[in-house]
């Protein structure tokens, strides 16, 4: 959807959306939409989750924007917000019992089409990295996907999450642990 | 920044977690085919993008109002909102300017018979701040006076940033 404004640079995007400018807010909205929603979606695993995040977040953003004191940095802040619901909707499913998640139903391009393509065994590989995925804390979790899927750096990272680079690191090396031992036998 | 209780503590060094990591190829395969199934299309985000919107739009009517007065002494109000976008308009149909901030009090006697304008703008490398600075006090006189049947008082400008096309 061609819809994103380019006119504007992002303070002054910033600077009118938070004295009621609709327009410029839609124009962030744009420009920020499908990146929020490709990381929740990438995070959390379930869409309908990854879209209430991202509608969470953006209005959020729109009602709190006059505490953004750096308006530039609204990038870094909007991840920030996003990062910190997605930790909390995996801390409140891991209180409940465990949800199976269909991997027929992980990516909305399983048609049916892709599934002819790939082989049985790679198709299991992914369903079971799915499952291992699962298995790492939302904080692991969290902060490899900013890293290794969305290609933040360390230094990226620990701004976004607001903890030191040392904990990024940490969580990243674990989580890689926690993932190689996990698809062990399966790759 | 890495201190005791961060808990980076005996990790081996990242530039071989790295290059051990980058190097399972099947790994990475698995990993980007993963990356793949979440990639939100047009239709994905449609329905959030009108979900949020319409929150925001029912916001904005809530919002605070500008209390303002017409020439024969009525009081009004027009949401804040809408007197910006007036003056914002009015700024961005000037050739190398954009309107950031803005900022409009009622003024005059009786109060809101008049309005004093504060405004920050972002200006294009190479257009002179003088000049243009009359340009735009000018278009958002008669913008106010036109839309709104109100006279500016005063009008200050601040050129904050400088863009370049």
């Amino acid at each position: 959807m061609a819809r994103e404004d380019d006119r504007f640079d992002i303070v002054t995007l910033v600077v009118r959306a938070r004295e009621g400018d609709i327009e410029a807010f839609e124009a962030l909205v744009d420009r920020y939409e499908t990146k929020l929603l490709r990381f929740a979606w990438r995070t959390l695993g379930d869409k309908q989750d990854a879209e209430d995040v991202v509608q969470d977040t953006l209005v959020q953003a729109w009602k709190s924007l006059t505490a953004l004191a750096e308006p530039a940095a609204f990038g870094t802040w909007i991840y920030r917000m996003a990062s910190n619901r997605c930790t909390d909707v995996l801390r409140r499913r891991m209180a409940r019992p465990a949800e199976a998640q269909d991997p027929a139903d992980m990516g909305h391009h399983a048609d049916g089409t892709a599934s002819v393509e790939n082989s049985v065994e790679a198709r299991t590989a992914l369903q079971h990295f799915s499952q291992v995925i699962q298995t790492l804390s939302s904080e692991q979790r969290v902060t490899w996907v900013l890293h290794q899927l969305e290609g933040l750096s360390y230094s990226e990272v620990a701004t976004t999450l607001g903890i030191s680079e040392g904990s990024v690191r940490g969580r990243i090396h674990r989580a890689r642990v926690a993932i190689a031992e996990g698809m062990e036998g399966w790759i | 920044m890495s201190g005791p209780n961060d808990g980076s503590g005996d990790l081996p060094d990242p530039g071989e977690v790295e290059l051990e990591w980058n190097s399972d190829s099947h790994l990475r395969d698995v990993i980007d085919e993963y990356m793949d199934s979440f990639e939100p299309g047009p239709d994905d985000t449609a329905g959030v993008r009108e979900r949020i919107l319409k929150i925001v739009r029912e916001d904005i009517r809530r919002g605070p109002a500008t209390r303002l007065t017409t020439e024969r002494g009525n009081p009004f109000a027009i949401a804040d909102a809408s007197v910006r976008s007036i003056v914002r308009d009015a700024v961005d149909a000037v050739d190398g300017i954009r309107a950031r901030s803005v900022e409009v009090t009622p003024a005059g006697e009786p109060q809101g018979s008049a309005a004093e304008v504060s405004l920050t703008v972002a200006m294009r490398a190479g257009v002179s701040f003088t000049p243009t600075a009359e340009v735009v006090r000018t278009k958002v006189a008669e913008a106010l006076v036109s839309q709104l049947g109100i006279p500016a008082t005063t009008i200050d400008i601040v050129a904050e940033d400088v863009y370049v096309d």
